[in-house]
């Protein structure tokens, strides 16, 4: 092999891409060889230039809308079951964008999920169930349904999103819930009777 | 967890976007949209994967949407063979420009090399920064390119030497105007 032959096996070999025995073919030819030493030097050396070159900063309003939206899609994504008629966090995530950015950000219309119409539908139901435990089984076989319908979903993906409905079950119920030991019962209005 | 993933990547990305782009605002468009787009399918991570699994969707978007919506008025577009055009051995070009391969190590010595490279660097073709960002600036590997570029994994490699001749094409260029 001549000189040509080798300039891709050297690049790779500076980036360190080349299996054993091509490595040693390498290694070989550069005992032989000053123009491909120069040649894999070359490459050492502005791999080490481009990879401590300063790299630009992100702009401050592009870091903030970011920061924003990525603020509201964590909030959305805590408190999953949401009230009814309440703006989604997916609303306000794609409203900052498209805010910051008008005209191009085009989010697309996300069609009510089975998730989200099986949390509108518990909504509208006494928020006085208490059965937490069972909704949050609930709510996990459909999004097991849902999640069903497009792609394979890993088990450890469903576990996540069952211990994020574990996790907002008590605070989406605080302010109705009597079993609740966060909130100080004097404080709450006395409309509603215990069971 | 999403906001950790933007203060650790939002840089990188719209490095990635600039040097796609050579625009800011256009960058600043582009890099808010794939984010936008991870943001709304954040419910299906996969808690067990890196976060750099999604910083390569990232990367991916900006590198698709970069090739629809930015246009690099004052590029040449490319991938066109920087050299070798003769296609057979070392031609006597070639030979003289081997033998100058130590001005251009020479050259990459000196202080202002950093400079040097990036100038020349910002005058490559779309794809041979593109490729050159993610290889050496971002080190990530052949396969994590293959990924970003929707390139078969068997082209990297040549993808990737031919964006290192380019550059030492231009460094070429710039080292002759400083040593004549
Ligand atoms: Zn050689």
């Amino acid at each position: 092999m001549d000189c040509k032959g080798f300039e891709d096996l050297i690049s790779a070999y500076a980036d360190g891409e080349t299996t054993g025995e091509e490595a040693q073919l390498v290694e070989a030819h550069l005992k032989a060889c000053r123009a491909c030493g120069r040649r894999l030097a070359f490459i050492r050396r502005s791999k080490d230039i481009l990879a401590s070159m300063p790299a630009p900063e992100a702009p401050a309003d592009l870091k903030a809308a970011l920061r924003v939206a990525a603020a509201q899609a964590e909030a959305r994504s805590r408190a999953e079951p949401e009230r009814p008629g309440s703006p989604s966090g997916k609303a306000l995530a794609a409203g900052a964008l498209a805010g910051a950015l008008p005209g191009r950000a085009e989010p697309r219309p996300a069609g009510p999920t089975l998730l989200d119409r099986t949390s509108a539908w518990m909504g509208t139901l006494s928020p006085r169930y208490g059965l937490a435990f069972g909704l949050a089984a609930f709510l996990l076989v459909g999004l097991w349904f849902e999640r069903r319908q497009d792609d394979p979903v890993p088990i450890d993906v469903m576990l996540s999103a069952h211990r994020r409905y574990a996790l907002a079950q008590p605070l989406a119920r605080t302010d109705s819930d009597p079993g609740s030991v966060d909130a100080p019962a004097d404080d709450l209005e006395d409309d509603e009777t215990d069971d | 967890m999403l906001q950790r993933f933007v203060e650790e990547y939002s840089d990188s990305a719209f490095q990635f976007a600039y040097r796609l782009c050579d625009d800011v605002e256009e960058s600043k468009e582009l890099v808010q949209e794939a984010f936008f787009r991870l943001f709304k399918s954040w419910d299906r991570y996969d808690a067990s994967q890196p976060l750099e699994a999604w910083f390569l969707a990232i990367l991916r978007n900006l590198y698709v949407d970069s090739v629809k919506k930015c246009d690099r008025r004052n590029r040449v577009s490319l991938d066109a063979p920087v050299r070798h055009e003769d296609g057979e051995g070392l031609s006597i070009a070639e030979t003289m420009a081997d033998a100058r391969d130590e001005d251009i190590l020479e050259a990459l010595e000196r202080r202002e090399a950093v400079e040097q490279v990036q100038e020349a660097m910002s005058s490559l073709s779309r794809d041979h920064q593109a490729i050159l960002t993610l290889c050496d600036v971002e080190g990530l590997d052949y396969t994590q390119i293959a990924q970003v570029l929707g390139a078969p994994p068997g082209t990297v490699r040549s993808r990737v030497s031919r964006a290192r001749a380019a550059l030492k094409e231009k460094l070429r260029d710039r080292t002759a105007g400083m040593v004549a």
